[in-house]
Order: structure tokens, then C-alpha cells, then sequence
């Protein structure tokens, strides 16, 4: 399968990057201890580590949306996009091709987070697989809004706009604080963005709290499919395809 | 093996190739010359399936252009001006991956890559990542990508743009070793490369072709002892 040699491509340009290890890995994990050691000291309900390791984990997640635009927006710029566009590659190989290293990618994160989350207070039960399970319309999402980004922006302004909707996603998500210090008007805002109700619907199963996830999950996966169209058209009206 | 007539491309009001008509033959090497802005890129460009024309058509192998550009694109490849690698892929990886891509079977792949590496003289650094090679060794393994998929056309952009003499002479050597096997179209600045390497060159003007024949045949035309001053000497006339 020649989409399949793409991704491979892809996967190993993002993992063989440190700056993958250090900002998808080893940021969220540090996160992760740093939130269970202030928990100890000031008791608040969102650093307990059923709440902290969802938010963080998803936080981890934006910095994929990051590596696949700065991908993309390099291989335009070297030319090497210019060398796949001449080959016999078919418009949806490159959307596999640039979709699929957020897969291990995103795993690598997840069990780093879950596993770190072990060691912190969360009791070792299936939860943790149907949590990992509910990260997955975020992963997808996260990973067309970086071939969007990518097809759309040079590097520059892929690391401009990536860092913005970092801080966004995890300030807008409430990844580490309640969202509702951040007053009505904002919180009707966080509302309809995806990054609250990824967190939460993770929460909600890590916690075994016997609410209901799938208004959550269908916020996100609206979201996941809106930036699935939206990069394709965009990737093919660019890229004259 | 390449016919084009009345090939024309516009961006907005600007025309950057006007009314190109062009035959290339099976095994030749055929320069592209040209100031900055001549249209040159352009025309490799569509002629790689990369860049529809505005109007005009083109044949690649009796096949058209636009209708058949599968077909094509699967025969021909192209080193890109910028050299194109993988940068966190080492050599062999680059050369696999490309080989992958059109469609080349994976016990045929390995086999292959080793064959490139040894032609272009890569041995030494084949599990060296690209981004570490020198300036000289990316566009040879840039020139190996193209080479590893086997084209019957191969399009070299600026193929020794900011290389030293040493490896731009390395780089002319493996060319002259593709003379009569590969049809390729080659775009340089230089003009001793396109005096040294072409069949033919074709000298373009604003998008237009100015002159066009053996390096022999455009001194005759222009009166000029070297190609350098022949390319001078059309420019000028365009310009004054």
C-alpha cells in the first residue's frame, strides 16, 4: 500500500524529533507529578489525579495537532511535498499518509499519561482502557486540525497558531482548573469548543462517575469529522489535486 | 517522447509560459536556459503533471497530459530544485520510502536501494540521517530518489544549484551516465553544465523559447564562440 510507506515516513520524522519526546511525553508526565504533589499540600478537586490525568493527557494530545502542521508546512517548504505531488500518490494516500502518525503518536501519550496515573492514585481497573478508548474522537480530531494547519500556514505561522491553541485548548478545556472561575460568558464559550468535553468525558469514566459520556464524545467526534472535510478540501484546493 | 503546442500558462495577468511548442526525443538531454522569471520551472512544472495549463497540450510517451497523468506519473520523476529528502530518514530509508511509494514490491525495494546507493557512491553514509549529509551528498541522494523508480523521464530542476566544483563535477558525471537511457530535461544557470551535458538547449525569454538546437547550431545562429555569450546576446536583443 503506497499510503502506507507515507506514514511510515510521517511516523518516523515526528518520533525521531526529540522535541516529540520532550513536549508530547515528557511535559505531560511532569505535569502529572507536579499536580499530584501540589494535591497534596492544597486539596483541590480538580488536581486529584482522576481529574488531572484526563486533562493533562488531552493537553498532551494538542502537541500532536502541532507536529503533523510543522510536518506538513516542512514538506512544503523543502520541496519534498513537491516530489510526492509528481508520484503516482492519490489524494487520499496523503491524507493517510499525514493522518496516521497521530496514532502512535497519541498512544505513546496516553499510556505514558494512564501509566504515570497509576503511580499517582488511580486504581488500576478497565476504566483505564475504556478512558484510552474515549480519547479517540480527541486523537482524530487533534490530527486533522494539524494537516488543516499545515496545509494552510508556513512553519512560522503553524508554531504561532499551534502554541495559541495549546494554551487555548488546556486554559479553554480546563485541563487544570474549574472552568467556571472563568465566568458565564467564557464558560458558554468552552462549552461549544471540544477541549472541555474530551476532558470531561474521560473524567467521567476514569472517575466511574455514572454520568452520561456521550454527549460529550459526539461533541467531539462532530468536531473530529468537521476537521476531517475541512483539511481534505482545503489539502486538495491547495495542493491543486 | 515529450510534444507540446501552444502551451501557455497564466497566473493572473502574468504569463509565464507563452505558446511553448517543444519536442523532446526519447534518450536526449534537453537544457531548459533562462533568466530568473523566464518560465522555466513553470515548464517542468506541467510537463510533470504538477501544474495544469491554462491552454495548450502536451503528450508524455504518446499519453496526454492532463487525461492520462497517472499513467505518467508512475514513468517519470523529478529532483526538485530544493533538494527534497526526508530529513530524519537516513539514505537507505529515503530511498526505500520513494521506491514504496510508486508501488515497487517490497522484496524488490531492498535490492534496489542497495543498487542506488552504490551507483551514487553513498555507501559510506547509507544509515546516516539525511539532514546530516553534506550539501553535495542530499542532491545526490536527491538525484537517487528520482532515479530508484525507475523513470523513463526524468525532470532535474538546478540539479548542481550550491554545490562546489568537486561535487557539482561528481553530480555531472553520474548524468552523463544516464545520457541515452533517461530522457531528461534539465534547468540550469550555469551554462557550462548545459554546454557540457545537453543534446539541445533551449533558450527562454519571458516564457517564450528565443533559440533552440545543439550548442553548435546556436553559436552558428548567434555568431557567438560561447554558449555564455550566445545566451547574452539573445537576452540582449530581447531586452533592448
Amino acid at each position: 500500500m503506497k499510503a502506507a510507506w507515507l506514514a511510515k515516513r510521517n511516523s518516523k520524522e515526528i518520533l525521531r524529533d526529540p522535541l516529540s519526546l520532550v513536549l508530547g511525553v515528557l511535559l505531560p508526565v511532569f505535569l502529572i507529578v507536579l499536580f499530584y504533589i501540589i494535591s497534596k499540600n492544597a486539596p483541590i478537586e480538580v488536581f486529584n489525579s482522576v481529574n488531572i490525568v484526563p486533562g493533562v493527557t488531552v493537553f498532551g494530545f494538542t502537541f500532536t495537532t502541532m507536529f503533523i502542521g510543522l510536518l506538513i508546512a516542512k514538506d512544503k517548504s523543502s520541496s519534498f511535498l513537491t516530489r510526492l505531488f509528481i508520484s503516482p500518490l492519490k489524494s487520499r494516500d496523503y491524507i493517510f499518509g499525514y493522518f496516521f502518525p497521530s496514532l502512535p503518536v497519541s498512544f505513546i501519550i496516553a499510556v505514558c499519561c494512564l501509566l504515570t496515573g497509576l503511580l499517582v492514585g488511580i486504581p488500576l481497573s478497565w476504566n483505564l482502557l475504556f478512558t484510552f478508548l474515549s480519547f479517540l474522537p480527541f486523537i482524530i480530531f487533534s490530527s486533522f486540525i494539524g494537516v488543516f494547519l499545515g496545509t494552510l500556514c508556513n512553519e512560522n505561522q503553524v508554531v504561532a497558531l499551534g502554541n495559541i491553541y495549546i494554551i487555548s485548548s488546556a486554559m479553554l478545556g480546563g485541563a487544570w482548573m474549574d472552568l467556571n472561575v472563568l465566568g458565564k460568558n467564557i464558560k458558554s464559550v468552552t462549552d461549544v469548543l471540544p477541549f472541555s468535553h474530551a476532558i470531561e468525558a474521560s473524567r467521567i469514566i476514569l472517575s466511574g462517575r455514572p454520568d452520561n459520556i456521550w454527549a460529550h464524545l459526539l461533541i467531539v467526534t462532530g468536531y473530529a469529522i468537521l476537521f476531517f472535510f475541512l483539511s481534505i478540501f482545503f489539502f486538495n484546493k491547495k495542493m491543486n489535486l | 517522447m515529450i510534444e507540446a503546442k501552444h502551451l501557455t500558462k497564466k497566473f493572473g495577468d502574468v504569463v509565464a509560459v507563452d505558446d511553448l511548442n517543444l519536442f523532446i526525443a526519447r534518450g536526449e538531454l534537453f537544457s531548459l536556459l533562462g533568466l530568473n522569471g523566464a518560465g522555466k520551472t513553470t515548464t517542468i512544472k506541467m510537463l510533470s503533471c504538477l501544474m495544469r495549463p491554462t491552454t495548450g497540450e502536451a503528450t508524455i510517451m504518446n499519453k496526454h497530459l492532463i487525461k492520462d497523468a497517472q499513467y505518467i506519473k508512475q514513468r517519470i520523476n523529478v529532483s526538485p530544485q530544493e533538494t527534497a529528502i526526508a530529513p530524519n530518514l537516513n539514505v537507505i530509508e529515503n530511498l526505500k520510502m520513494i521506491a514504496g511509494i510508486y508501488g515497487f514490491s517490497r522484496h524488490d525495494i531492498p535490492q534496489k536501494a542497495d543498487e542506488m546507493v552504490a551507483a551514487f557512491n553513498l555507501s559510506d553514509v547509507r544509515k546516516k540521517k539525511a539532514r546530516l549529509l553534506s550539501g553535495g551528498m542530499q542532491r545526490r541522494l536527491s538525484v537517487a530518489m528520482a532515479l530508484i523508480t525507475e523513470p523513463e523521464i526524468l525532470f532535474l530542476d538546478e540539479p548542481t544549484l550550491g554545490l562546489d566544483v568537486i561535487a557539482r563535477r561528481e553530480l555531472w558525471a553520474i548524468i552523463r551516465q544516464l545520457k541515452g537511457k533517461k530522457t531528461i530535461i534539465l534547468t540550469t544557470h550555469y551554462l557550462e553544465e548545459a554546454e557540457a551535458l545537453s543534446d539541445r538547449v533551449a533558450i527562454m525569454y519571458k516564457g517564450r523559447i528565443k533559440a533552440i538546437g545543439t550548442v553548435g547550431e546556436l553559436l552558428d545562429q548567434t555568431g557567438a564562440d560561447t554558449l555564455e555569450n550566445a545566451f547574452i546576446l539573445l537576452n540582449e536583443r530581447e531586452i533592448i
